[in-house]
């Protein structure tokens, strides 16, 4: 039977008695506690400590992983940011050569079709000569068959056997010489 | 092979110098259309007219615009011994040719004396143009 720690209703006079206190009930009871104590240590408290130390380790692993993740993502971003100002400035380089380029070549476009519509003026100028100096050689053409035409009728009416006649004794008497 | 056309030419000269000039034009036609030779016939003509003017006859086709009078025969006649010393006979062939105009055409055998108004104006023409 188990003698209870503290006895009420019995008391002692003295010491730890007075208190209530049994000292051999004490005794057992602390050996009770130390083996309890033992026991949960071995079965208890170190796999607790030891799930509460891989629980604090696995936070402090995700906090270091997130700090790190955070640094990197800030390199990142600068990384990303002087590209961008890179890629901007080479933007900004190409479209001025570019405007330079077009420039240029608008200038150089001018500057032939300028010299094409001279060469076509001289051309065309040229080529009104020749055709005014071909027209005029027609027309004198035309004008001398037209007079000869003219000569040629103007002679048929006028000249008569009698001065035909007259005409042949000349052309032969200078056919003879 | 074809004989050539002088040939044929001395052979006419032969043939006319002999037999009658119809009969001898009658044979030379049916030669020319048997040998199918009829587009020589003008050239044969000349060549008969280059004979004769060597052996001293020379044919002369005169083209005017009028009837030649005989004042105008007569100088042609001097101008071809002129021009042909050895001649003893000059046959005169009139023709009447309106496109001359005026003056006189003088057409032999292998040689032309154009004294017409037509060569005249065509020269004209010619010199003007060029």
């Amino acid at each position: 039977m188990i003698q209870p720690l503290f006895n009420f209703g019995e008391t002692s006079s003295s010491g730890l008695g007075a208190l209530g206190v049994d000292p051999k009930a004490f005794i057992v009871q602390l050996i009770t506690f130390v083996l309890a104590f033992l026991v949960l240590r071995r079965f208890a408290f170190k796999p607790i400590t030891k799930m509460m130390d891989d629980r604090r380790k696995l936070i402090e692993s995700g906090v270091t992983i997130g700090e790190q993740m955070q640094k990197d993502q800030a390199k990142l971003e600068a990384k990303i940011a002087e590209e961008l100002s890179k890629a901007r400035e080479q933007a900004d380089s190409i479209l001025s050569a570019a405007q330079d380029e077009a420039k240029e070549a608008i200038k150089d476009a001018e500057t032939k079709a300028r010299e094409k519509a001279d060469a076509i003026l001289v051309d065309a100028k040229e080529k009104t000569k020749q055709d005014i100096a071909r027209a005029r050689k027609q027309l004198e053409a035309e004008v001398i068959n037209l007079i000869s035409d003219a000569t040629e009728v103007i002679i048929g009416e006028k000249v008569d056997a009698k001065k035909d006649a007259q005409l042949i004794d000349k052309a032969l008497k200078g056919g003879a010489n | 092979m074809k004989a050539p056309r002088s040939a044929i030419a001395k052979v006419i000269n032969q043939k006319l110098d002999k037999a009658d000039a119809k009969k001898a034009a009658e044979d030379i036609a049916g030669y020319l259309l048997a040998e199918k030779r009829v587009g020589e016939l003008d050239s044969l003509m000349r060549d008969l007219q280059q004979i004769r003017s060597d052996q001293g006859a020379v044919e002369v086709n005169a083209l005017s615009a009028h009837e030649l009078d005989q004042n105008s025969i007569n100088e042609i006649k001097t101008l071809i011994k002129t021009k042909f010393p050895g001649t003893n006979q000059i046959i005169i062939n009139k023709i009447i040719d309106n496109d001359v105009v005026g003056g006189v055409r003088l057409v032999m055998a292998n040689q032309q004396l154009d004294l017409t108004i037509r060569y005249k104006l065509s020269k004209f023409k010619q010199l003007t143009t060029s």
